[in-house]
């Protein structure tokens, strides 16, 4: 039967009812590719599920990825991105090429609020979030912040530091 | 004679009276020009004034941009340069961003630039300005950079340049 799902950047996890891709091939992955270089080697409405974990911001742009990702997703399938907040530790790794805020991806959004981003591939948001630190989430600062995360980014996102952003998208088609 | 002014990646918010330049088509742009080919297609010595709002942190190198912009502008003409700065979410909203500029990097860039610095400031969102921020921003850059820019969070960086 074929997978209806595809794990990008798998890095090594073995996931049995997934096709996984990687640009290393010591990672073992079913399709080694660099998401770079576009098209990626699936047909269109391949798949029902994408994840997308931890890798976007390894790749030299966004938009090539995910005009790749609304084509090869279905219309009622659903694309997992997490990425590092631009606040995280994390996110300054040597290997990470972007940043990302929790608008980052507004171009790519249905009634986005990015008026200058161009692009006519377009998604419906099913839900985003940043995530934080257990010490933070102890106060419940996860749940203010989600709620006013325009105020966060403004006036707290150095402050009260964020780990990683939670997009879960499903293309316009 | 008229002055004449451009407007580089206008967008659809382009300057009155401005000859616009942009990537897209879906802009007001007159010129429709990827900025990281070189020459662009304007006249050396041919423009009074340019402004490029949010544009240099989207172009591959910006001491080549700013070298191909002194090349068009007029010898007298002058620059304005608007660019997110590093500590606002705004440079991180955009994943067409190359790069995030502090206060002090237009002074690297100007070591292989020949234009001259006019002015510069670092702007605030309104209730940062109300406390008088700003103001202290402006007056100890180096202080406000290397302590307080991630408590209190710039806006943009502006800069006023002349050939």
């Amino acid at each position: 039967m074929e997978k209806k799902k595809l794990v990008l950047g798998a890095a090594g996890k073995k996931e049995p009812g997934a096709v996984t891709l990687d640009i290393d091939p010591r990672h073992a992955p079913e399709v080694v590719h660099d998401l770079n270089k576009i098209p990626w080697p699936f047909e269109d409405n391949r798949f029902e599920n994408i994840t997308c974990h931890h890798a976007l911001e390894h790749l030299d742009g966004v938009d090539g990825p995910m005009r790749e990702m609304h084509r090869i997703c279905r219309k009622t399938g659903e694309i997992y991105i997490e990425v590092p907040h631009h606040t995280s530790w994390c996110a300054n790794a040597p290997e990470h090429k972007l940043r990302f805020s929790y608008f980052a991806l507004d171009g790519y959004l249905e009634g986005g609020i990015t008026k200058w981003a161009t692009t006519d591939k377009k998604f419906t948001l099913i839900k985003r979030k940043i995530t934080f630190n257990r010490a933070f989430r102890r106060y419940f600062l996860h749940i203010l912040f989600n709620k006013f995360p325009l105020y966060y980014e403004r006036f707290w996102a150095y402050i009260i530091p964020a780990e990683n952003l939670v997009f879960c998208l499903r293309p316009v088609k | 004679m008229p002055e004449k002014v451009l407007d580089i990646g206008c967008g659809n918010n382009k300057i009155k009276g401005a000859t616009g330049l942009d990537i897209s088509k879906d802009t007001q742009a007159d010129i429709i020009w990827n900025l990281n080919a070189y020459p662009y297609p304007i006249e050396t010595d041919g423009i009074d004034k340019i402004y490029a709002k949010h544009v240099i942190e989207h172009v591959d190198d910006p001491i080549k941009f700013l070298n191909e912009v002194y090349r068009i502008a007029k010898p007298g003409g002058s620059c304005f340069i608007e660019t997110p700065h590093f500590s606002c979410y705004v440079a991180y909203s955009e994943p067409q961003h190359k790069r995030y500029f502090s206060y002090f990097m237009i002074d690297e860039i100007l070591k292989k630039v020949p234009f001259k610095l006019a002015k510069r400031e670092v702007t605030f969102y309104k209730s940062f300005r109300f406390w008088g921020i700003k103001y202290l921003a402006n007056k100890y850059p180096r202080s406000y950079e290397r302590f307080w820019t991630y408590i209190f969070p710039a806006e943009n960086v502006k800069i006023w340049l002349r050939k």
